[in-house]
C-alpha cells in the first residue's frame, strides 16, 4: 500500500519545514540526548555511589547491607531519571548529578 | 478460587466504570446524578476488599496478595471492551 | 517551554519505546512462554511419558546409582527430581575432567532414557534473558536497560499521565489508530500493577550483575564470602582427601520430607561425593512458598545424618528471595500459573500495539502525502518482524521440533536455527512488502503455522490429540488444545487485520 505512494514524497517535502523550525527540533533532541545520558551514564555513577555508602552505612551485617542496599539501587536509579528530566534544563541535570555525587563520594571516603 | 477472584475483580470494575459521568451516560442512557455514584464507589471498593480477603486466604498473604495484583488485569480489560461494545449498540 | 518539554517527553517515548519495545516483545513473550516451562519441555520430548505422580524417594535412588557408576570422578553432583509437573523427568549433572555432562534418566531405572535432542521450554527461558547469538553477559546488560527504562516509564507513567486515570475505560473500538492507542493505555494502566511487579523482580534477579559494587566494596572479590554470608550457611568444606561410601540419598529426603510435612524436595546437590567429608544439600521444593530457595538441609554425605536446617538467615535476604521466587512463579499453582501467563500476553500485548500503533500511524500520513523513506520503511519491517515474525518463529519451533529427522547431529541447535531462520525470513519478507496488508497476511501465516504444530504432531509422532486422550497424557492434550487456541487468536487478529483495510478503503482515505 505504500508503496504506491512512494511516488508522491518528492512533492510532500517541498512543503516541508522551514530551516529554522529544522534547527529548533534539532536542538530540543539534543537536549533530550543529553537528558537521556545524564539519566543512563550519571544516573549509573550516582547510584553507585549510593549503593556503595548504604552497604557500608546500614547497621547491619555487612552481606545483608549489601542486599539491602543492592534492592534499593533499582528505585535510586529510577528516581534519579526521572529528575534528570524534570530538572529545568540538561545542563541542570548535569550540575545537579555532579552535586549529588561529591557528598557520596567524600562519605564513602570517610567510612572506608 | 482464581476465577472467584477475577470475577469479584471485574465486578469492582465495572462499579467503578459506572461511577464515573462519561462511561455511566454511555452505558445506562440516563442523565448522570452523583448521589448512587459514592454509593457505587463504595460498593466497588469493598468487593475489591473482598477479593483480596478471599486471595489472601486461599493462598496465604503472600502469594495472596500477588495473585489478587495479577488477576486486576484481566477483567479490567474484559470490562474495558464490554463496555466499548455496549455502549457502541446504543 | 511546559508544552516544548511534553513534546519532547513524547518523541523520547516514541523513540526510545521503539527500539526497547522490538527487544520487550521478545523479553515479555519469551518470559510469558517460560511460565510453561516444564510442560513445553515435555511436550517437545513426545517419547516421554508425562502422566503420573512424582516417585522422589524412587527416582533419587536411581540417580544415586546411576551417578555413582558414571560420575565419581566429578567434585559435585546436581539432581533435579520429577515435581508434579514434570513427574517422569529426572535430569542430573555434573562435571568432571571430560567436561559438563547432563543426563536425563529413567524414575525407576538408573539409566539415561532415550528422548529426541531439544532444549524444550529452555530455549525460551533462555531467550528471555541471554537472548540468542551474542555474550550471555552483552545480552543481559541489553536487557537491563530495557527492564530499566520500563521501570522508569512505568513510575513516571503514573506521575504523568494522571488524566489517564480520567480515560481508564475508554476504548474506541474499530478499525482506526485510536483503537490502536486506546488498547496500548488500557494495557498498560489495567497491567500497571503486573509490569511493575515483573520488572522490578526482573531486575532484582540479576541485581548482583547490574549493581556488583556494594558486594565489591564490603567483600573485595570473594564472592563466595558473601554469598555464604547470605544465605546463612555452607554447603560443604575442604575435602578430606580419604574415600568413604556415600549414605542413601533416599534415607535423607524422607528426613526432609518429615522436616517440612511434604510429599516432594526441591533440588538436590552433592560436593565431594566418594570423599570422607561429602555434603549433601536438599532444597525445599519451589512449589510450598514464593521465596526462591528458603531453606535448604544439609546432611553428612558419609553418615546420613542431618547436620543444618538453613532457613534464610534475614529479613533483607528473605527479601530478595521473595523478589526472585516471583519473578520465576514456579510458586504458582495451575490456576494461578494461567492467570500470569494471560498477563504476561497482556504484558507482550502492550508493547506490541504500541510498536503496531507506530507503523498505523506512519500509514496514515504516507496515506496523506508524504511517502515513507527508507528508514521508516526498516522500522515498518522491523515492528512487523518483531509483533508477527516472532510468533512465527515461535511456532515454526515446534515444528521443527517434530519434523527434524531425530538422528540429525546437533539436532537441538537446529531447532534453535529453525527458529532464528525462520525469523530472518519474516524479515527480509517484512522488507519486501510492506502496507496494511503484509501485517494481516502475516497473522495468516501465524494462525497456519499455530494450526499445523498439533497436526504435524499427530502425524509423525504417537502423541497426536486422539491418542492422547485414550492414553491419558493430558499434558499432550492441553498443550495441542493451547496452541490451537492461539492460532485461532491470529486468525481472529488477521481477520480485524482486514476488516481494518476494508474501512480505509471506505472512508478514511482523504
Amino acid at each position: 500500500m505504500g508503496k504506491s505512494k512512494a511516488g508522491r514524497s518528492n512533492a510532500a517535502r517541498s512543503v516541508s519545514p522551514s530551516a529554522q523550525q529544522i534547527a529548533q527540533r534539532r536542538q530540543k533532541r539534543w537536549a533530550v540526548l543529553m537528558r537521556s545520558l545524564a539519566a543512563m551514564f550519571g544516573g549509573y555513577a550516582v547510584t553507585t555511589l549510593a549503593v556503595v555508602c548504604l552497604s557500608a552505612a546500614l547497621p547491619m551485617a555487612p552481606a545483608f547491607a549489601v542486599i539491602t542496599a543492592t534492592l534499593l539501587s533499582f528505585l535510586i536509579l529510577a528516581v534519579i531519571a526521572m529528575w534528570c528530566f524534570a530538572a529545568k534544563t540538561a545542563a541542570r541535570a548535569w550540575l545537579g548529578l555532579l552535586l549529588m555525587s561529591l557528598p557520596l563520594a567524600a562519605l564513602y571516603g570517610v567510612m572506608r | 478460587m482464581v476465577a472467584i477472584v477475577v470475577l469479584l475483580n471485574a465486578v469492582a470494575w465495572l462499579g467503578l466504570a459506572l461511577a464515573m459521568p462519561k462511561h455511566s451516560q454511555a452505558l445506562l442512557g440516563k442523565k448522570y446524578c452523583a448521589k448512587p455514584q459514592l454509593l457505587l464507589r463504595l460498593i466497588a471498593i469493598s468487593v475489591m476488599a473482598l477479593a483480596v480477603w478471599l486471595s489472601v486466604r486461599a493462598w496465604g498473604i503472600s502469594e495472596g496478595v500477588i495473585a489478587y495484583t495479577v488477576a486486576l488485569f484481566l477483567p479490567g480489560l474484559a470490562v474495558v471492551m464490554l463496555l466499548s461494545i455496549y455502549s457502541r449498540k446504543r | 517551554m511546559k508544552g516544548g518539554f511534553r513534546k519532547s517527553m513524547t518523541w523520547l517515548h516514541t523513540w526510545s519505546g521503539l527500539v526497547l519495545g522490538w527487544f520487550l516483545v521478545l523479553v515479555f513473550l519469551c518470559g510469558t512462554a517460560s511460565y510453561f516451562r516444564p510442560e513445553i519441555s515435555q511436550y517437545m520430548r513426545p517419547e516421554l511419558s508425562a502422566a503420573g505422580e512424582p516417585e522422589t524417594l524412587k527416582a533419587l535412588d536411581s540417580a544415586q546409582d546411576y551417578l555413582q557408576r558414571e560420575g565419581m570422578q566429578a567434585e559435585h553432583w546436581f539432581i533435579t527430581l520429577p515435581t508434579e509437573r514434570e513427574p517422569q523427568r529426572l535430569r542430573v549433572f555434573w562435571s568432571d575432567e571430560d567436561g559438563r555432562h547432563f543426563e536425563q534418566l529413567g524414575v525407576d531405572s538408573a539409566k539415561t532414557v532415550q528422548a529426541r535432542e531439544t532444549r524444550g521450554g529452555d530455549f525460551f527461558y533462555r531467550l528471555h534473558f541471554d537472548l540468542y547469538a551474542i555474550p550471555a553477559l552483552w545480552a543481559r546488560c541489553i536487557v537491563g536497560i530495557c527492564a530499566m527504562f520500563m521501570l522508569v516509564a512505568i513510575i513516571t507513567g503514573v506521575i504523568a499521565h494522571r488524566k489517564i486515570f480520567k480515560d481508564f475505560f475508554t476504548f474506541r473500538r474499530g478499525a482506526h489508530q485510536k483503537a490502536w492507542l486506546d488498547a496500548h493505555n488500557v494495557m498498560a494502566v489495567f497491567g500497571l500493577p503486573f509490569h511493575l511487579l515483573m520488572t522490578y523482580t526482573g531486575l532484582v534477579s540479576l541485581m548482583f550483575l547490574y549493581f556488583p559494587w556494594g558486594m565489591v566494596s564490603e567483600f573485595g572479590s570473594d564472592r563466595e564470602a558473601f554469598f555464604e554470608e547470605a544465605q546463612g550457611y555452607s554447603d560443604h568444606i575442604e575435602a578430606a582427601g580419604q574415600s568413604a561410601p556415600l549414605a542413601r540419598f533416599s534415607t535423607m529426603a524422607e528426613t526432609a520430607m518429615s522436616h517440612w510435612q511434604s510429599e516432594t524436595v526441591g533440588r538436590v546437590q552433592v560436593h565431594d561425593p566418594g570423599d570422607a567429608n561429602a555434603r549433601v544439600s536438599i532444597e525445599v521444593p519451589d512449589t510450598r512458598q514464593v521465596t526462591y530457595r528458603a531453606e535448604t538441609l544439609v546432611f553428612d554425605g558419609v553418615s546420613g545424618e542431618l547436620l543444618s536446617a538453613n532457613p534464610l538467615p534475614s529479613l533483607a535476604s528473605h527479601t530478595y528471595g521473595f523478589f526472585y521466587g516471583l519473578h520465576l512463579g514456579r510458586f504458582a499453582d495451575t490456576g494461578l500459573r494461567w492467570l500470569l501467563f494471560l498477563a504476561g500476553i497482556g504484558g507482550t500485548g502492550m508493547v506490541a500495539t504500541g510498536l503496531i500503533l507506530w507503523s498505523q500511524k506512519r500509514y496514515s500520513r504516507w496515506q496523506s502525502g508524504s511517502g515513507p523513506t527508507v528508514m521508516y520503511r526498516l522500522i515498518d519491517a522491523l515492528n512487523r518482524t518483531v509483533v508477527l515474525g516472532l510468533p512465527v518463529a515461535m511456532a515454526s519451533f515446534f515444528i521443527a521440533n517434530r519434523l527434524l529427522p531425530i538422528e540429525l547431529t546437533e539436532r537441538q541447535h537446529w531447532e534453535e536455527r529453525s527458529f532464528m531462520l525462520v525469523w530472518a525470513a519474516v524479515l527480509l519478507l517484512s522488507l519486501c512488502y510492506q502496507g496494511r496488508q503484509a501485517w494481516r497476511h502475516l497473522a495468516l501465516v501465524a494462525t497456519l503455522g499455530f494450526a499445523s504444530v498439533p497436526a504435524v504432531s499427530a502425524l509423525t509422532t504417537q502423541r497426536g490429540m486422539l491418542s492422547s486422550i485414550q492414553q491419558g497424557e493430558w499434558l499432550f492434550v492441553g498443550m495441542d488444545a493451547a496452541l490451537l487456541v492461539i492460532a485461532i487468536v491470529f486468525a481472529a487478529l488477521a481477520w480485524h487485520l482486514g476488516r481494518h483495510k476494508k474501512a480505509t478503503l471506505r472512508g478514511d482515505q482523504p
